[in-house]
Parts: C-alpha cells; sequence; structure tokens
C-alpha cells in the first residue's frame, strides 16, 4: 500500500456499509494508523495537517446541508488547484469515505514541476486506487473522464454531468478538480454542477483584481463558494 | 503581466502617470526654447596651406576650423560686434572634396543667436576675422626664412667657385679630359700585339727580326704613354665630379631662395573664398525630433509606472489581505513548499 492509513478498513467501508466502531476509535489511535507524513503523502507533514483541517471544515459545512459535491476553482493556472483538490479528498476519504476526485480538467498537459511531482506519485499508487468500480470500493478513489475525446464543451459536461451522477447514487462524496477558471469557462460550468465550492488562491503574488472578478462571477452563476484556500506556496 | 492588471494599475496612478508624459514633453520644450537657438551659417572654401605655401616652408600651419572654434576669434567677434548680439557661439563643419585633386576642404561655418539676423551677422564677422587671422598665422616670414638659408647658399657658392678654380687649374696643367687620347693608344697596342702574334705563328710568312723589333719598339712606346695619361685621367675625373656636385647644390640653394621670396609675395589671404554669406538655418527637423524625444521618453516613463505600481500591487498580497480583499472567509492555509520533492 502506498499509504496505510488509507487501510483503515477499506472493505468495511465498501459501497452501503457503515463504519464499524471500531474502525472509527482506531482513528483516534496512532499505532493502529500512522499519521501521514513524507513516503505516503507528497506533502509536508504541515500541509497534510492543513488539508485534514480543511477536510474537517468542509465536512463540517455538508453535513449541515445535502452537498455531495465540491468543485475546487482558482482563477489562474499554478494556483495549486490540482493538489488541493487530490489532497482535500484523500484527507476527507479519512473522516467521511468513500471520496472521490473527479478529473474535469480537460486541458490538463505536460505540467510544471510541482503538477509533475504530483502525478509521477499518483502514477505509483495508480495500481490500487484508479479503479473507482471496483467491488470492495475503498476510501479514496479517482474517477478519470476520458480526456481529449470531447468535440465540445456540452459532450464534456454532461459526461460529467453522468459521473457526478453515478457518485451520488453510490453515496460516495465526490471532490471535482476543473480548469482555471481564468483559462476556461468550463471551471465555472463545472462548479455550477457542484453543489459547493472552494477557491483556491495564491498569496504572494496574487492578482487581486482578478481573483475579484472571478468571485463576482461565480456568485453571478449562483456557484456557493464555501471559501478560501490560501496557498502559501 | 495582463492588460487587466495594468488598467487597473492604470485607475491607481493615472494622475502620476499623466504628469510624467506632461514632465517630459515639457523639458522638451525647454530644451528647445533654451538650446535649439535661431542660427545661420557660411561656406568658405581655403586653399591648403601647403598647396598655397610653393616652398612648402616649415612655418606654422593653422587650419581655418582650429581658427574658428579659437577663444581669440570669438574674442575678435566679440569685439567687432559688440555686447548687443550677445553670446557669441560659433562651430564649423569641415567637408572634404571628393576629388582627388584638390584637396582644399570646404568649411561651414554656424553660428547661434537669439534672432537670426544677430546670427547672421555673428557668421558674417566670424568669416572675416577668421580670414584676417587665418593670414596672419600662415603668412611666410621671408626676411627670417631667407637670413636662415643665406649662410647655406653662400657656403655653396663658395665650394662652387672652389671647385671652378681647381678644375680650371687641372686643365690648363693636364690638358683636361685624356678619355680620348687613352682609347686611341688602347686600340693601337691591341693592333700592334695582334700583328706580333700573326708574325710569330708564321701567318704572314717568314717574320723579319728587323719587322718584329719595330713593332716591338712601337708597342713599348704605346703602353709607356698609356701609364702616364691613366692616372691624369682618374684625377681630372675627381675634379670633374667635385665641380659637377658644388654647381648642384648651388643650383638648389638659389631655387630655395627664389621660392621663399616667392612665397612672401603671395597674398594668404587670398586663399578664402567665401561662398556663401551667412544664411539662416532651418531648425524645424531637430525641433519636431526632440518633441518627439521628448513624447516617447514620457510614455516609457508612464508605462514603467504603470508597470511597476502593477507589479508592486501584485507583490504586495499577503493572506490576510487577500481574505480581506476578497471578503470570502478562509478556509485553510496551506504553508509553503508543501510538496515533498520525490514523492
Amino acid at each position: 500500500m502506498a499509504y496505510d492509513d488509507r487501510d483503515l478498513g477499506t472493505a468495511a467501508l465498501a459501497l452501503g456499509a457503515a463504519p464499524s466502531p471500531s474502525h472509527v476509535e482506531g482513528l483516534g489511535i496512532p499505532l493502529e494508523m500512522p499519521l501521514l507524513g513524507p513516503g505516503s503523502w507528497p506533502v509536508t507533514p504541515a500541509a497534510v495537517e492543513a488539508f485534514r483541517t480543511l477536510a474537517l471544515t468542509v465536512d463540517g459545512v455538508m453535513a449541515d446541508r445535502p452537498l455531495q459535491t465540491v468543485a475546487v476553482l482558482s482563477a489562474e493556472a499554478g494556483d495549486g488547484r490540482s493538489l488541493v483538490a487530490e489532497m482535500l479528498a484523500r484527507a476527507l476519504s479519512e473522516i467521511c469515505p468513500p471520496v472521490r476526485l473527479l478529473d474535469a480538467d480537460p486541458f490538463r498537459r505536460a505540467a510544471p514541476t510541482r503538477s509533475g511531482l504530483l502525478r509521477r506519485w499518483r502514477r505509483r499508487d495508480e495500481v490500487e486506487t484508479n479503479d473507482a468500480l471496483t467491488l470492495e470500493r475503498p476510501a479514496f478513489a479517482r474517477v478519470p473522464l476520458a480526456r481529449g475525446v470531447y468535440n465540445s464543451q456540452a459532450a464534456f459536461l454532461v459526461d460529467v454531468r453522468a459521473a457526478l451522477e453515478i457518485e451520488a447514487q453510490l453515496g460516495a462524496r465526490v471532490i471535482v478538480d476543473v480548469p482555471a477558471c481564468g483559462i476556461s469557462s468550463i471551471g465555472f460550468a463545472v462548479a455550477r454542477l457542484a453543489d459547493a465550492a472552494v477557491y483556491v488562491v495564491r498569496s504572494g503574488r496574487a492578482d487581486v483584481a482578478r481573483h475579484q472578478a472571478v468571485l463576482a462571477q461565480a456568485e453571478l452563476l449562483e456557484i456557493n463558494v464555501l471559501g478560501l484556500v490560501v496557498n502559501e506556496g | 503581466m495582463d492588460a487587466g492588471r495594468f488598467r487597473a494599475a492604470a485607475k491607481r496612478v493615472w494622475l502620476p502617470a499623466i504628469l510624467l508624459l506632461a514632465a517630459a514633453i515639457a523639458g522638451s520644450i525647454v530644451y528647445v526654447n533654451k538650446h535649439i537657438l535661431p542660427s545661420a551659417k557660411a561656406s568658405v572654401a581655403v586653399r591648403d596651406v601647403l598647396t598655397v605655401n610653393t616652398a612648402q616652408s616649415t612655418a606654422a600651419e593653422v587650419p581655418f576650423d582650429s581658427i574658428i572654434k579659437s577663444n581669440r576669434l570669438t574674442q575678435l567677434v566679440s569685439e567687432q560686434l559688440g555686447p548687443s548680439v550677445g553670446k557669441v557661439s560659433l562651430s564649423v563643419d569641415v567637408v572634404f572634396p571628393q576629388s582627388g585633386i584638390n584637396i582644399s576642404p570646404l568649411y561651414v561655418v554656424h553660428a547661434q543667436a537669439t534672432t537670426e539676423a544677430k546670427a547672421k551677422q555673428i557668421v558674417n564677422a566670424a568669416v572675416q576675422q577668421g580670414t584676417l587671422l587665418y593670414a596672419q598665422l600662415n603668412s611666410v616670414n621671408v626676411k627670417a626664412m631667407t637670413a636662415a638659408l643665406q649662410p647655406q647658399v653662400d657656403s655653396a657658392n663658395a665650394a662652387l667657385a672652389k671647385a671652378t678654380t681647381a678644375y680650371d687649374d687641372f686643365v690648363a696643367k693636364s690638358g683636361g679630359d685624356q678619355s680620348g687620347q687613352i682609347a686611341a693608344l688602347d686600340a693601337e697596342t691591341t693592333a700592334i700585339t695582334g700583328q706580333i702574334a700573326q708574325l710569330r705563328a708564321g701567318t704572314l710568312g717568314q717574320p723579319s727580326s728587323t719587322v718584329l723589333l719595330g713593332l716591338q719598339q712601337q708597342l713599348d712606346e704605346a703602353q709607356s704613354r698609356l701609364r702616364t695619361l691613366q692616372p691624369l685621367q682618374a684625377q681630372f675625373e675627381q675634379v670633374a665630379t667635385t665641380l659637377t656636385d658644388a654647381q648642384a647644390t648651388a643650383r638648389q640653394m638659389q631655387q630655395l631662395m627664389q621660392q621663399t621670396f616667392a612665397s612672401g609675395a603671395i597674398p594668404v589671404a587670398d586663399q578664402v573664398k567665401v561662398l556663401d554669406l551667412a544664411s539662416p538655418e532651418s531648425k524645424g527637423v531637430m525641433k519636431v525630433l526632440v518633441y518627439a524625444l521628448g513624447l516617447v521618453v514620457g510614455l516609457l516613463a508612464a508605462f514603467t509606472l504603470l508597470y511597476v505600481e502593477a507589479a508592486r500591487q501584485r507583490a504586495r498580497t499577503t493572506p490576510e489581505q487577500l481574505v480581506t480583499t476578497l471578503g470570502v472567509p478562509a478556509l485553510a492555509r496551506i504553508p509553503g513548499h508543501a510538496m515533498v520533492r520525490g514523492a
């Protein structure tokens, strides 16, 4: 296994099964559940804890409302959107599995270094996590779309909508990684299909005016932005 | 940096940017009014000093452009025109003709003043005073030159007189050139030697001892005369060469003296020919260029200000500012360098 914590009763958490008390107890016992960190996650321990906090917050918000799907938005490429989506999905899968990560970015290309690291880490982990239709229903899984085969945005959105509906029927929460809103309107379109969204912004060199414009547009489109994830990297 | 950020920066600092642009344009206007003054120019052709001075004297050669640039000329022009013309500012361009035969350049004298009329006055006065100064500085001092040359001329003449006397004495005593006589004696000895050889070989029959003896006596006499004449001829050639050299030196010194007198007789000032009298110069193109430069510099400064403001605005956003500015609660802060290399 690429990370031991994922094995917190994967079989018991399969489709339709509720977590047993022993598993819930196991969440708080370090000996049974090693801390996440380098070697299992591609981020530093401090970042892992930050994502866990984010997951708790999102889970708290989702618990009050019928939220199943959360889109991860950002204005520009390089804000750390995919990292946040991946880590949020994994952290959320620790506390309220099953969670699926839907990669709804049809424009993802050969990426810069950080995304490259993330991809490499994903490949290492792929053998055990890429099959979302496994009978065992793992706590976390990635839901890929057929990238590059869509003739129109409408066709792509149909596919996304279908994937979300299937996962909703299966009782999974879905974190959706969308294209940057400053690059493509698909970001907004997919976010409208989700129940809520988190907005990733990179501090330090942030273009405030641009973020304001994107958030204003999201408000116009009635996208429920839960809050900011400030990426200080 | 995209256009949106640039526009946002423009909204914030449009006034300083416009002030920068206005300052640059105002600077160009001030520069034009202060430094690009009305000016006039005149063209002057001056025959080259070395061409004028046939003696190629070693006297100081002062080119016309150096005179125009000199403070002395500025002072002379100021004195001539009085204080009403203001500050005298002269410059000169030197144009060399493409023809390789005439090496005398053309000088274009420029002057600036507060008005075109004053500029023309200054140029004309500068050409007039410059011509006088040129003549004064480049004229040959004949008296000094002849005084310097005279001892050399006297020495050459004395050497010539001595060589002539020696030659005349030698001719009187020894008969002058003996080369013809020596050549005749050479031919005679050769002929006698040939006859004797033939007689001894028997080609002319049985040789008579009397004939042979006679030929031998003739040969001895000819050779004896040759031995007398040959040293005399060598002495003659030496005396003649000395005389020739002395004549050449004396002739050369004579020519030098003549050229020196001729140089002094040529009026140097006449070698300065004014082709065009002072006329106003158009500075329109220069003014337009300066205005354009001011505009470009102003635009560059204004855009630089906008760029710096846009970059500064982007660089100074802290997480707290972001949250405050965007008005959306922060769910989490991901610390820097979150990714683990090699994970």
